[in-house]
């Protein structure tokens, strides 16, 4: 009876799949990607079997998935211009991340005020230098813009790491 | 019977303000029974009409995570602070920190003087993409991020009714309204849908402090970063322990690379697996169906987009801690098939159907904790 009650409840998903964003955002990420992979994979048997540049690849299309899934996030803007800018042999596995830190971004902080009351203020600029490395097209953002977008990011990460599971898991065993 | 026991035996573990939400989950698990019992359940078909007799709105509130704080607080029943979920609008997604911005502003608050107005309305709309600001809509109103809004918020009737002198504060120098606004209550007592309905955050000078404009608009800023901080600590588990503002920080940069490396992780074993995948429909589903019954579970995702207080109640359930890294289980069991049935006899086979079954699988699997959290509560 509990069985049935959590299918049906299951079965309520598909009549609305627009409703629910984690959802949309994992069926999005899903179409993506799926493509992505078969392609791959019809490349690869034709093109050189070095295992580096197919994980490059492989991590290419996963970002380049995940930028595609989220589009109504300015982090997924900066980050689908890192991908498309940037060649697959340069590739690195974190070079999808940014890395480094920009001069304009430290200056406006600076220049704040309220810097002077708080007593941590310095602290808290090295942590946010340090968020704004990690996220895509953190350099451009202000302080504000960081915190906001980081959540959203951040959400997406964890959906992100639960459909690759599932892939992988649904594959290996 | 199990369920209700199952329930008695859990509503230890949660904390008493969870109560009366467990109380209303327990009613409408009432008559998830009646229907099951009355209804023949193997049918697909059956399962949906039996769904479109159980009222659309305790289904909906139930069963999908909509953008209504009335369908969080039926399931959570917690008022309070509403963690920052995903908004979807139409298919679109959208990180709700306005709206959930200006209910924190509203305990700190309230009317700016034009400066302010200037200065603020033009920070928030902007720090957000056009889609979200639009999106985040049905408790924001919609006020552009132009000085002139700052008329049309103060001739709002709602503002008039608590400050009936505002009305020409927009165009006016600095004046004897701080003043007034100086010696008022520290806080300003307005209610929620109000401050929803304003795009920037109104600041108020309190009693003893600067009144010029910058330290205003120093305020202002501050009082939205610190809102910003808070949603962010809601969303990073663990963060709302920690007292300041540089250790949340940390957290959250530590969290965003660990997440980061886990997905390089997974990438590369996907990497390793993928001249194994096979696209083809059949296989997908049976590894799925296979792997998805005996995982062990995980709700660190879910934590974000579903309102935090309800994963608070699934910790009293061992298999719910989730030790980092976080490992998963999709409780499907054989019932589940004839969902996938459906699907495959409706696919012609090609790429769509292997999404649309790898994409049901992790939507159904990725929203589950919202039924599970139910369901556990029942």
């Amino acid at each position: 009876m509990e069985r049935q009650i959590i299918n049906k409840r299951k079965r309520v998903f598909s009549l609305q799949p627009n409703k629910n964003p984690n959802e949309l955002f994992a069926r999005r990420y899903v179409s993506h990607l799926v493509p992505a992979l078969k392609k791959i994979n019809m490349n690869k048997s034709s093109s050189k079997t070095n295992h580096q540049s197919f994980e490059k690849t492989v991590k290419h299309e996963v970002d380049m998935a995940f930028a595609l899934s989220a589009q109504e996030f300015a982090w997924s803007r900066f980050l689908q211009q890192k991908l498309l800018s940037s060649p697959h042999d340069d590739l690195i596995s974190t070079s999808s991340y940014p890395s480094e830190i920009l001069e304009r971004s430290s200056k406006k902080q600076g220049g704040e005020k309220h810097q002077d009351r708080d007593e941590e203020g310095g602290e808290i600029k090295k942590r946010l230098k340090e968020l704004q490395k990690l996220l895509p097209g953190g350099e451009e953002m202000n302080m504000e813009e960081i915190l906001s977008e980081i959540g959203s990011y951040i959400v997406c990460l964890e959906l992100q790491m639960i459909v690759l599971k599932s892939i992988v898991q649904d594959n290996t065993s | 019977m199990d369920l209700t026991g199952g329930f008695g035996a859990r509503s230890g573990g949660i904390r008493p303000c969870r109560e009366p939400i467990g109380l209303e989950s327990l009613h409408l698990g009432d008559e998830f029974r009646q229907l099951v019992t009355t209804l023949p359940p193997e049918n697909a078909g059956g399962s949906f009409t039996a769904l479109l007799e159980l009222p659309p709105t305790q289904a909906v509130e139930l069963l999908h995570f909509t953008d209504s704080s009335s369908s969080q607080a039926a399931v959570t029943g917690i008022g309070g602070e509403i963690a920052p979920p995903l908004h979807s609008f139409g298919g679109t997604l959208a990180f709700p920190s306005n709206s959930v911005l200006m209910e924190r502003a509203a305990r700190f608050s309230v009317i700016a003087t034009e400066q302010q107005n200037g200065n603020i309305s033009g920070e928030t709309p902007t720090s957000s993409v056009p889609s979200n600001s639009s999106a985040n809509l049905d408790r924001v109103k919609t006020e552009p991020a132009e000085t002139d809004s700052s008329q049309r918020l103060i001739s709002d009737s709602a503002i008039e009714n608590q400050i009936p002198c505002r009305s020409q504060n927009n165009r006016n120098g600095k004046r004897k309204d701080f003043e007034k606004k100086g010696k008022s209550s520290t806080k300003k007592n307005k209610s929620s849908e109000e401050n929803e309905k304003l795009p920037y955050v109104h600041v108020r000078a309190r009693r003893g402090q600067a009144t010029d404009s910058h330290s205003l608009a120093e305020r202002a800023r501050r009082e939205k970063i610190n809102a910003r901080m808070k949603l962010l600590q809601e969303l990073v588990p663990g963060c709302d322990k920690i007292q300041g503002t540089a250790l949340v920080l940390d957290e959250i940069i530590n969290h965003v690379q660990s997440l980061q490396r886990q997905v390089e992780m997974l990438s590369m074993r996907l990497a390793a697996v993928n001249p194994r995948i096979d696209f083809n429909l059949d296989t997908i589903l049976a590894s799925e169906n296979g792997s998805l019954m005996d995982g062990s579970f995980n709700g660190t995702p879910m934590q974000l987009a579903w309102p935090h207080q309800a994963i608070e109640t699934e910790q009293s359930f061992h298999h719910r801690q989730l030790p980092p890294p976080p490992t998963q289980q999709w409780p499907f069991d054989g019932l589940n098939q004839p969902v996938w049935g459906r699907e495959e006899d409706q696919a012609d086979g090609n790429d769509n159907s292997n999404l649309m079954a790898v994409s049901e699988n992790v939507m159904v699997a990725s929203a589950n904790l919202h039924p599970n959290q139910v369901k556990m509560e029942l």
